[in-house]
């Protein structure tokens, strides 16, 4: 293959995926503008079986969930957070709102490692600063996409049908959020 | 590949290329940066960015004509045949570099991926970047794919000096493995500074010897067709051999200054120097109005094509326009005659043939063994087997080839296929555009 026809291919590649994904993202985006703050779903590539539907249902359905479907509430205390420290199960706290990571972890951009010491507890700070020397603060993306992992805020009461069921990485919305 | 992995050229860039990549591989284990699917991308397109940039650097050199690059690259065109293919493949890897990086943020959805690939007021660096690649863009496209006047098309490509410079901070901004890592770090500004190095000394100070001469003679060969110019030298004159090539720049209001390659047809004890020149184009047409006594700023000389080099037998075998450096060659053995030479000269057409009759009485006078005129509209395309007919064989005799690429790259084919070892084809490929 000579060099002309490998550069056409990948500019014409290159230039397919950038309109792709600029067109889509404005899309969205123009979307997400008009439906105002109550709406978090998002066209999200998720490797779970919940698929999160746009319409914030998912919080109601159970359906394939493992949850213990335990019809209580659960405060979101430290002591609740600690309980879901692992790989399968994780949830941390950021400047006191607790988070589902557990969907993340994989395709965490600086890796599962660096996420996993953080589980179950407090990781406001190492979000802040990524743990480096000279800390680096996340990018305004990873900001914005911390909303759809929220579960509540720390030592909120929430209801726990549909937090109950981490393997799956549900992102359930709340009624009352 | 024709120029393949032979030369040292080549493999010095591929080393240091390859150098940034173990420096980042040694930055942090293998298993961490390949953990899950958003560190390899990341990963990924770091290290895309890593080897496009050596890449874009390392290229920069190759356009400067530095006399060392003919021993690393056996002849500038070489040099220029690899300036092609590394443009492209640098062009490629830093294409990849941002998509890549992007297709990790998918999954955190599509506003993020697509606010990654914007020019942001926070993030000086990423903008650098992104307006370093949309500018490489927009000049490569000028040069792979529209046809624009040559001496526009040159203008343009030297602005990859500023793509290149604005890449450069970027890669000095940026916050990641390069700003974090020491080794990795002064490396990369090292290569750009060989980079920078490089569009100094070529596109501003314009460096490089320059010989002084003017134009006494132009003589039509073929009518409104074919001319060679004689130049005589206002100063030191140049050495050469003949085989080589040179730059031509006329100091005239009758022609562009832009430089151009030609090779030497005269002998290298000529005192004087000649090139033949074709009407093909813009340029090549307005050299018939050149008037006698006009300067000329000559660079080179250039090219390892050299019969002297080899055996005594040899075989010559020149397509169309590419006949030029073996008349040179062949004026110069008339001084010498210690060489038996078959030369067979490939024209489309009997017309098109330059300095026929003077080749011929070469052979007559046995300054050359025999010489051929081989008209493919006749006789169809020239090939080994007959090459192998013609000459009477092929054993122990040095190939010499010059031509269109695919008229050689042809012939080679079927010369090896036919037994001769590569050591013995030698060729000189006009692609220097």
């Amino acid at each position: 293959m000579n060099p002309k026809k490998a550069t056409t291919i990948t500019l014409f590649i290159f230039w397919a995926i950038t309109t792709a994904v600029l067109t889509a993202g404005l899309v969205v985006w123009e979307n997400k503008k008009s439906q105002g703050n109550s709406f978090n779903g998002q066209a999200n590539v998720q490797p779970n079986e919940q698929a999160s539907t746009s319409r914030g249902t998912s919080a109601k359905a159970n359906t394939g969930s493992q949850a213990s479907n335990k019809p209580s509430s659960v405060v979101l205390s430290l002591g609740e957070v600690a309980k879901h420290n692992k790989r399968t199960d994780c949830w941390m706290i950021i400047s006191n709102k607790v988070y589902n990571f557990t969907a993340v972890l994989s395709s965490h951009p600086g890796g599962a490692g660096t996420m996993l010491p953080y589980c179950g507890k407090d990781g406001t700070q190492g979000f802040a600063t990524k743990d480096l020397s000279q800390p680096r603060s996340h990018s305004g993306s990873a900001n914005n996409s911390l909303t759809d992992y929220f579960i509540g805020n720390l030592n909120q009461t929430i209801q726990s049908n549909n937090q109950v069921a981490p393997v799956l990485g549900s992102r359930g919305e709340l009624e009352d959020d | 590949m024709a120029f393949g992995i032979k030369n040292p050229g080549v493999l010095l860039i591929s080393f240091l290329a390859f150098v940034p990549f173990t420096l980042w591989l040694r930055m942090a284990p293998l298993g961490d940066r390949f953990l899950g699917y958003g560190a390899t991308l990341t990963s990924i397109g770091q290290v895309s960015g890593l080897v496009g940039t050596v890449l874009f650097s390392l290229n920069l050199l190759l356009a400067t004509r530095i006399k060392y690059l003919e021993k690393l690259f056996f002849g500038l065109n070489r040099a220029y045949i690899s300036h092609h293919f590394l443009g492209g493949l640098a062009f490629i890897l830093l294409l990849a570099h941002p998509i890549v990086l992007m297709i990790k943020y998918l999954p955190f959805g599509v506003v993020g991926a697509a606010q990654f690939l914007l020019p942001s007021s926070n993030d000086l660096a990423k903008t650098l970047g992104i307006f370093s690649l949309l500018l490489m863009m927009v000049l490569l496209v000028i040069t792979f794919y529209l046809k624009v006047k040559y001496n526009i098309w040159k203008a343009t490509h030297k602005f990859l000096g500023l793509a290149f410079f604005l890449a450069g901070l970027h890669v000095y901004f940026i916050n990641s493995d390069v700003s974090r890592s020491f080794a990795l770090r002064y490396y990369m500004l090292f290569i750009m500074a060989v980079g920078i190095f490089a569009i100094f000394y070529k596109t501003i100070f314009n460096a490089g010897k320059k010989w002084s001469y003017q134009v006494k003679n132009i003589t039509e060969l073929i009518a409104n067709s074919v001319y060679e110019v004689e130049l005589e030298p206002l100063a030191l004159s140049m050495p050469y051999h003949a085989g080589q090539f040179i730059f031509v720049s006329f100091l005239s209001n009758k022609i562009s200054q832009e430089s151009h390659p030609f090779s030497l047809t005269a002998s290298s004890k000529s005192k004087t120097l000649k090139f033949i020149v074709k009407n093909l184009g813009d340029y090549t047409s307005q050299i018939k109005n050149i008037s006698i006594g006009t300067e000329a700023k000559i660079s080179g000389p250039f090219g390892k094509f050299n019969y002297r080099n080899f055996s005594e037998n040899q075989i010559w075998v020149a397509g169309g326009i590419g006949v030029t450096p073996f008349i040179g060659m062949a004026r110069e053995l008339s001084e010498k005659k210690n060489c038996k030479v078959c030369f067979i000269y490939s024209v489309s057409s009997q017309e098109e043939a330059i300095c026929q009759e003077e080749l011929s009485a070469m052979a007559k006078q046995e300054v050359l063994g025999q010489f051929h005129l081989f008209c493919s509209n006749k006789q169809g395309r020239i090939s080994a087997k007959i090459i192998n007919e013609i000459c009477q064989g092929f054993s122990n005799k040095d190939i010499l080839l010059c031509g269109p690429p695919p008229m050689i790259k042809a012939l080679k084919t079927q010369l090896k296929e036919m037994g001769v070892p590569a050591n013995k084809i030698h060729s000189e490929e006009f692609n220097l555009a």
